[in-house]
C-alpha cells in the first residue's frame, strides 16, 4: 500500500471519469500527431524533389513585353512583333560547358498558343522524354508520342476536350494523334498541350527556342556555376526556379501555422476536459481527503495523489492519441499528396506521451491543490 | 507529568458570533489516561476532540502535547505529527468503502518510508492481535458493524501512536459489541496508549478512569 496504489485503485474505480479523460486526450493528442506527421512529410517529400530535381535555372529571352507565365516564370509571347526567341545555337554552347558547370539536364522548350475550340491554350514543344525525368511527377496514361505528330495532353484539357489516348486533334490545320493523358496535377501541367519539340518548331513557326529549363547538380559551388552560367549567356534572361520550390514551401509553411494553431486549440480544450473532470473528482472524494489528511497524508500528498491520477490516464490517452494520429495521417496522406510517406516515429511517440503527461499534470493541479486545501475537519463532516 | 495540556482553549466557528463551541477549556492530561468526554449534544465534544486532534486550529489558548505546541507548526509538520502521535476512530468509523481490511489498516503507512511487504506484515499483525486474522481481504461492507469497528482501530493503532481519539466508538453498536470494543481500548490503555474517547453511553465508563463533562462548551467537573 503506497501512494501509487491509491492512484490505481482510484483509476480502476472512477472509470467513466477516466475513460473521459482518456478519449480527451486521446482525440488532442492525436489531431496533433496527424497534423505534425502530415506536414513533417511534406516537408520531407520537398526536400526529398529538391534533391532528387537539382536545382532548376531558366533561361528566357529578355524582352519587356510579356503575356504568359510558365514554370514560374514570365514568357513573352510571340505574337509581338519585338519578341526575340531564344538562337537554338545556345545549346550547343550549354552542351559544350554542361560537365564544366554542374549542368544535369538541358531541356529546351517552344511554348506556343495555340486555340482548341476558341480558347487560347499553351503547346509545349520539349524533348518529352527528358522532360518526364525532369518532373518525375508527371505520369500518364496512354503512350508517349514516339512521331512529330503526337502528343500528351493535359489532364484537364482531355476532360474538356473529352479527348482520350488514341483521339485526334486538329491544331492550325494538322491532324495530331493523342498519345496520352498526363495525370492530374494540380498545377499548369494539366491544361498544357506537350508536344515534341520538332513540332512546336513546326507549329510556331520559328527556331528559335522560349525557354530552356537547365537543371543544376546540388554542389556547393551552385552560385558560382549559376554566375558563371550568366555570364556565358549575356543576352538571356537567367531565373534560378528557387521560387517555385518556395512557393510551395509557403503552401507548407502556411499549413504548419494552421496545424499548430489547431493543435494549441485542441490541446487546450483537451487541458480543460481534464480540469473539469479533475475537479468533479475532487468534490466526489470530499470525504476521503478528510480522512487522508486525518491520519497524516500531508497536502503534497494529496497534490501528488490527484495529479498522478491525471498524468497516468492522460498518459494513456497520449498512447493511444499517437497511434489514432499516425493511422489518420495514413489515411489523409493519400488525400493531400500521393507517395507521402508517414512513418511510425518512436522519437514523436515519446514526445507525445510526455505532452499528454504533462498536460493531465498542469490541468491537474488546480484541481490538486483544491483537495489539499480542504480543511480536514470540514472534509470529515461531509456524509 | 502532563503530556496534553490545553491551554484556556475556546472556539468560535462563526467569526465575530457570541456562540461558543469551547468556551476557556483548560485540561492537563497524563501518559496512560483513559478519558471519557461526555455530554449533551452540541456541548462541544467533538470539537474538543478535533482540536485534541490537530485537525481544528482553537480560536484562542493552546494545545501542548508531549511539549510541542501543535497549531504552531507549519501545515505539513501538523500532518507529520497526527501521523506520529495520533490515531483516529471516527464516528461511523469512516472506512474507505473501496479498500480492503487490511488496505484500510495500511493506509496510514502509505507514506511511511517502508517496504510494502513490512506494511503488509504490519497491518496483519494488528488486525490479529484485534481477532480480525480472517477477514483480512473483506471489504467494509461485507464486515459486521462491530468488526468494521475493530478494523477502524486497527488503522488508529497499526503506526503506533501513543494518542487514541475515539469520538462515540460505540454509538452505532449493540451493547454487546460495543462492549467488546471498549475491551479492546481498555487492552491498548494497558499496553500504555493515552485514550480519549468521546461517548453518550454510560456502561462505557466501566474502564475508564477519567470522565470529563461538557456542557455548552465548559468543562464542569
Ligand atoms: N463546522 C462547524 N461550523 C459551525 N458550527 C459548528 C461546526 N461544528 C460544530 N459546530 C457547532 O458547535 C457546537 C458544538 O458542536 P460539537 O459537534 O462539538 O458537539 P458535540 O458535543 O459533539 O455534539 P454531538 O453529541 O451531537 O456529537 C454546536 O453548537 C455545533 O452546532
Ligand atoms: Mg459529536
Amino acid at each position: 500500500m503506497g501512494l501509487w496504489d491509491i492512484v490505481i485503485n482510484n483509476l480502476k474505480r472512477r472509470k467513466g471519469k477516466v475513460l473521459f479523460i482518456i478519449a480527451g486526450i486521446t482525440i488532442g493528442i492525436a489531431t496533433v500527431v496527424t497534423l505534425f506527421s502530415l506536414t513533417t512529410s511534406m516537408n520531407n517529400k520537398m526536400a526529398e524533389d529538391l534533391e532528387e530535381i537539382g536545382t532548376k535555372v531558366l533561361l528566357a529571352p529578355q524582352s519587356e513585353k510579356t503575356s504568359f507565365t510558365y514554370g514560374g516564370i514570365t514568357v513573352a509571347q510571340d505574337v509581338a512583333f519585338d519578341i526575340k526567341k531564344i538562337p537554338r545555337d545556345i545549346l550547343v554552347l550549354l552542351e559544350a560547358r554542361s560537365e564544366e558547370l554542374n549542368i544535369k539536364y538541358i531541356a529546351p522548350k517552344i511554348v506556343h498558343e495555340v486555340y482548341l475550340d476558341g480558347k487560347s491554350n499553351l503547346l509545349v514543344g520539349a524533348n518529352i522524354n527528358s522532360e518526364l525525368k525532369l518532373k518525375p511527377w508527371l505520369k500518364y496514361s496512354g503512350s508517349l508520342p514516339d512521331s512529330e505528330n503526337e502528343v500528351l495532353l493535359g489532364n484537364s484539357l482531355a476532360e474538356q476536350l473529352a479527348k482520350k489516348p488514341g483521339d485526334s486533334l486538329i491544331i492550325s490545320n494538322s491532324n495530331l494523334t493523342i498519345a496520352g493523358v498526363l495525370d492530374e496535377t494540380g498545377v499548369q501541367e494539366d491544361n498544357i498541350i506537350l508536344a515534341p519539340l520538332v513540332l512546336a518548331e513546326s507549329l510556331s513557326g520559328d527556331a528559335g527556342l522560349s525557354l530552356v529549363e537547365l537543371v543544376f547538380n546540388n554542389s556547393p559551388n551552385l552560385d558560382a556555376d549559376i554566375n558563371s552560367l550568366k555570364a556565358l549567356v549575356p543576352d538571356v534572361k537567367v531565373t534560378t526556379v528557387r521560387e517555385v520550390m518556395e512557393s510551395r514551401k509557403e503552401v507548407i509553411d502556411r499549413y504548419e501555422n494552421f496545424a499548430f494553431l489547431v493543435s494549441v486549440i485542441v490541446l487546450l480544450i483537451a487541458g480543460l476536459i481534464v480540469v473539469t473532470t479533475m475537479l468533479g473528482a475532487v468534490n466526489e472524494r470530499i470525504k476521503e481527503i478528510g480522512i487522508f489528511r486525518a491520519i497524516g497524508f500531508r497536502k503534497k500528498d494529496i497534490i501528488y495523489i490527484i495529479t498522478l491520477e491525471a498524468a497516468v490516464a492522460c498518459g494513456v490517452g497520449g498512447f493511444f492519441g499517437y497511434v489514432l494520429g499516425v493511422l489518420a495521417a495514413k489515411g489523409a496522406a493519400p488525400l493531400i499528396e500521393t507517395e507521402l510517406l508517414i512513418g511510425w516515429n518512436p522519437g514523436l511517440f515519446l514526445i507525445m506521451i510526455t505532452m499528454a503527461v504533462i498536460i493531465g499534470l498542469i490541468a491537474s493541479l488546480l484541481p490538486a491543490v483544491k483537495a489539499a486545501q480542504l480543511d480536514p475537519q470540514d472534509a470529515l463532516r461531509y456524509l | 507529568m502532563t503530556f496534553i495540556a490545553v491551554n484556556n482553549v475556546s472556539k468560535k466557528y462563526e467569526i465575530g458570533s457570541e456562540l461558543k463551541a469551547l468556551d476557556n477549556v483548560t485540561l492537563k492530561i497524563n501518559q496512560g489516561e483513559f478519558i471519557a468526554i461526555m455530554g449533551p449534544s452540541g456541548s462541544g465534544k467533538s470539537t474538543l476532540l478535533s482540536i485534541l486532534g490537530v485537525l481544528n486550529p482553537p480560536t484562542e489558548g493552546n494545545l501542548i502535547i508531549d511539549d510541542i505546541d501543535v497549531f504552531k507548526l507549519a501545515n505539513e509538520k501538523q500532518a507529520d505529527f497526527r501521523r506520529e502521535y495520533l490515531g483516529f476512530i471516527f464516528q461511523q468509523f469512516k472506512l474507505l468503502p473501496y479498500l480492503t481490511a487490511v488496505e484500510n489498516v495500511m493506509l496510514p503507512l502509505t507514506v511511511a518510508q517502508i517496504s510494502k511487504k513490512e506494511k503488509l506484515q504490519m497491518a496483519e499483525k494488528v488486525l490479529a492481535k484485534i481477532g480480525l486474522e480472517s477477514k483480512l481481504h473483506r471489504l467494509p461492507h461485507q464486515l459486521s458493524g462491530g468488526e468494521q469497528g475493530r478494523v477502524a482501530i486497527a488503522r488508529a493503532i497499526v503506526n503506533q501512536p501513543p494518542i487514541i481519539l475515539a469520538d462515540e466508538p460505540t454509538g452505532s453498536l449493540d451493547t454487546k459489541t460495543g462492549q467488546e470494543i471498549i475491551e479492546i481500548f481498555k487492552a491498548l490503555n494497558e499496553d500504555g496508549h493515552t485514550i480519549l474517547m468521546v461517548t453518550h453511553n454510560k456502561e462505557n465508563l466501566e474502564h475508564v478512569k477519567r470522565t470529563v463533562l461538557i456542557r455548552d462548551g465548559k468543562i464542569v467537573n
